[in-house]
């Protein structure tokens, strides 16, 4: 005779993914960028990246001891922390939102900036909302915003690369501000040439600056199935074709400023993005032209920020009207609807 | 800990069709089992006659009753020769009890002749398919212009269609063309990219008939399609559908179509089954020929199967299969297969907390996989918040319960389960396709 039986419901397989696997197939994405960064702004940057980093988990660990749990247990803390499932600290979303933070970051600013900006972006963006997959905007680029706003001055302040190509004498260059190549376009009237802005020898943001380090991580992204191609290829379509369209060098366009990264890292953030593919696709489009509206037109020399930020406002609306409505009676079979044609 | 250390590993959209794991050996006729239970009826509510009772000695292939009355009956055979030793409710696989036959088998496994289409007194071949007990749609048969012959195989280690197709290409290709002849419709095999080891067979056996052609698909179809589509063509009838061609499309598996073969020209009766045996609580995954009726408690143990320690076993596969109280259950109609596990599960509040059900991340990938197109994060939202005529308008009862939404699910979301609580909530048991899809009756 047999035992006892289990009486659950099917289906009983799984692929094994868990929301944390997404989560550290970003932070592997990110090696070749920290990487870069390190060898042309110096270990400065990983230090900002890593203050940025444990600042997010501190704050969402703070937040959920204090306003989640009931009766945190502070004498076995480990313990707690480990064991309860309000604390979802170790999940690796926060380490995400820290480190995407500090790449948005030129890589000269005080250390007190990250700080503040990856604690305002965990509390503001996302604890605020809900937590995780609650939010409304990018928790990183509403950091990144919310510094721009206060603290303009720390934020433009981009500095040189430790100049590796230029001087073979190994004389260490150091703290020589430089443009972004955007804002030597647009102030200026300078161009920055596409291999430095392909390898990342030129000022900027930690983690924008260089376009090969960013390509390879998300490589690795699309190939894990973490994106999809829908967000990110719909983004530079948009970007190519109106810098086309209006007399642009689509080219510059594209490996400049933060628009690599923007749109493979931040744009794609699973939360924030719409749901469906045609949803992806409207994202994608509109937050290409809104981009370069604001890089063309507006006042700010670079736009990828805002765009994604403003495209994240309309993503409830878009997902309501891609979503597919249909009346109560009818019933829709694609599949063999494939077959019949 | 599979979740947690990030591999490099890409992680599949769609069950790993592994040959090595599937029962690639030559189908088994399982002995005649000791005692069959026969039921006479789907669900409760159906109409039946009873032939036979208590005390009575049966053929294998006696006509002991008929799934529902008159003209709208399907006939029912004993699968062993042998004393009736009860009739009346019994355990059913699908719905609790259903009034059935139980067989003692007399080991003799004496049958009962019946005489080929040719030479009996029926004129229609359907009637007479009716009369053999071979489960098709024959309301809407007759006036079909597509027969679509489903070769994919969609629950994971199957391949029960795979092996029918090596092994009895023949018959299911004589079948197919009685079909077509008698309805005068095309026929189209489906087959999937990566069966490889059929295309060239199912080339092979249409080459000679022109109205069958083979369409390569790349993903596996589920088998509720069939019932979706059925359903679809009864709200045609009532005039509620208006477009397209689907309403005289049927879907048939290959294993009916073989029993179509023995019936019209051997004069078989429809009393076996073939389906595939797989999961971690039998020795060696196998296809068996098994009489109908026959105990699952049997079938696992012919297939090597440890009885002491298997924990699940459903009907159907581990996707999309109806799980089992008892295993003192019979073998039905339509039976695919069998998945017989040794499992572990843990509750809810046991488990690390970083395999527990977390919020929706709002990832898309339950969308991109799914067969019919829907919003699945979106609907079970709705329908835990009990919004349940909200998510009917999203297109709640187009869903196929295939499964691969949770299957994809990072977040671990009962996803299947919840669209099923709100098809039961709105409709009763009977909008639910996987009960549906098992039934013979009223077709």
């Amino acid at each position: 005779m047999s035992g006892k039986l289990i009486l659950s419901s099917p289906p009983f397989l799984r692929n094994g993914e868990t929301s944390h696997c997404l989560m550290f197939d970003v932070l592997i994405a990110t090696i070749p960028i920290l990487f870069f960064s390190v060898y042309f702004f110096g270990l400065y940057s990983l230090l900002i990246v890593v203050l940025s980093i444990s600042t997010a988990k501190l704050t969402e660990l703070l937040i959920q001891i204090f306003f989640k749990v009931e009766n945190f247990n502070y004498k076995h803390i480990v313990f707690s922390i480990m064991e309860s499932p309000e604390i979802t600290v170790l999940d690796g979303s926060a380490a995400v939102t820290g480190l995407l933070l500090a790449f948005t970051l030129p890589p000269t600013v005080p250390l007190w900036i990250p700080v503040v900006g990856s604690a305002f972006a965990i509390i503001v963006g996302k604890h605020l909302f809900g937590g995780l997959g609650y939010n409304i905007f990018n928790p990183a680029l509403a950091g990144r915003a919310f510094l721009l706003a206060a603290w303009p001055v720390y934020m433009t302040d981009w500095a040189a690369p430790v100049s590796r190509f230029a001087n073979e004498a190994g004389k260490a260059v150091d703290a020589v501000t430089a443009a972004t190549p955007l804002a030597a376009l647009k102030l200026e009237g300078q161009a920055t040439s596409f291999f430095d802005m392909f390898i990342g020898n030129t000022g900027g943001s930690i983690g924008e600056t260089s376009a090969l380090a960013v390509l390879l991580g998300a490589a690795y992204l699309l190939y894990k199935g973490t994106i999809t191609w829908h967000i990110p290829f719909s983004y530079m379509g948009t970007v190519v074709v109106f810098a086309l369209i209006t007399g642009n060098d689509p080219a510059f366009h594209f490996l400049a400023g933060g628009l690599l990264l923007g749109v493979f890292f931040m744009a794609t953030d699973v939360v924030t993005s719409p749901v469906t593919i045609t949803g992806r696709l409207i994202f994608g489009c509109c937050a290409g032209f809104i981009t370069m509206i604001i890089r063309c037109y507006g006042g700010y020399p670079e736009g990828v920020c805002y765009a994604i930020l403003i495209m994240n406002a309309f993503v409830p609306l878009i997902d309501r009207f891609t979503h597919k409505k249909v009346s109560a009676d009818e019933i829709h079979i694609p599949i063999v609807d494939k077959i019949l044609d | 800990m599979d979740g947690l250390i990030p591999t490099f590993q890409r992680r599949d959209k769609i069950p790993h069709y592994d040959n090595d794991k599937m029962p690639n050996s030559h189908s088994i006729v399982m002995p005649v089992p000791g005692k069959v239970i026969i039921p006479l009826q789907d669900v409760p509510e159906d109409a039946y006659e009873v032939f036979v009772s208590v005390g009575d000695n049966v053929k294998t292939g006696q006509e002991i009753g008929t799934i529902g009355t008159g003209t709208d009956s399907l006939s029912v055979h004993a699968t062993v020769s042998g004393e009736v030793v009860a009739v009346g409710e019994m355990f059913h696989p699908l719905v609790q009890h259903v009034a059935s036959v139980e067989i003692r088998s007399d080991g003799l496994d004496e049958h009962e002749e019946h005489r080929p289409f040719k030479y009996s007194d029926k004129t229609d071949p359907f009637d007479f398919l009716r009369k053999m007990g071979v489960p098709l749609e024959y309301r809407r048969i007759r006036n079909v212009s597509t027969i679509i012959i489903n070769a994919t195989e969609f629950e994971l280690c199957f391949n029960s269609r795979e092996r029918i197709i090596i092994e009895q290409g023949k018959k299911i290709a004589e079948g197919l063309r009685l079909l077509v002849f008698s309805t005068g419709a095309r026929a189209v095999f489906l087959v999937e990219r990566r069966q490889t080891g059929i295309i060239k067979v199912i080339r092979n056996l249409i080459a000679v008939s022109e109205k069958t052609e083979i369409k390569l698909v790349n993903k596996p179809y589920p088998d509720t399609v069939r019932e979706l589509v059925r359903k679809k063509s009864i709200a045609a009838e009532n005039g509620r559908e208006k477009k397209r061609s689907i309403h005289s499309t049927v879907i048939i598996n290959p294993d009916v179509l073989a029993a179509v073969h023995d019936a019209y020209y051997l004069g078989l009766p429809f009393i076996n089954e073939f389906l595939s045996i797989v999961g971690s609580a039998v020795r060696t995954p196998q296809n068996l020929w098994t009489r109908m009726g026959t105990l699952l408690v049997d079938v696992i143990e012919f297939a090597g199967g440890n009885i002491e320690n298997t924990r699940r076993v459903t009907i159907g596969g581990a996707l999309m299969g109806r799980p089992q109280f008892s295993l003192e259950v019979p073998v039905i109609r339509k039976t695919r297969g069998i998945y017989a596990a040794i499992a572990l599960t843990f509750q809810e509040e046991r488990k690390s907390k970083f395999y527990r059900r977390g919020p929706c991340i709002r990832c898309g990938k339950c969308i991109d996989v799914c067969p019919a197109s829907l919003v699945p994060n979106h609907l079970a939202e709705l329908i835990e918040h009990r919004h349940f005529e909200e998510a009917e308008e999203q297109g709640l009862f187009s869903c196929l319960e295939c499964g691969l939404c949770y299957y994809v699910c990072p977040s671990i979301i009962p996803l299947v389960e919840l669209v099923k609580l709100g098809k039961l909530k709105l409709k009763g048991r009977d909008s639910l396709l996987i009960f549906n899809s098992y039934k013979t009756h009223s077709f």
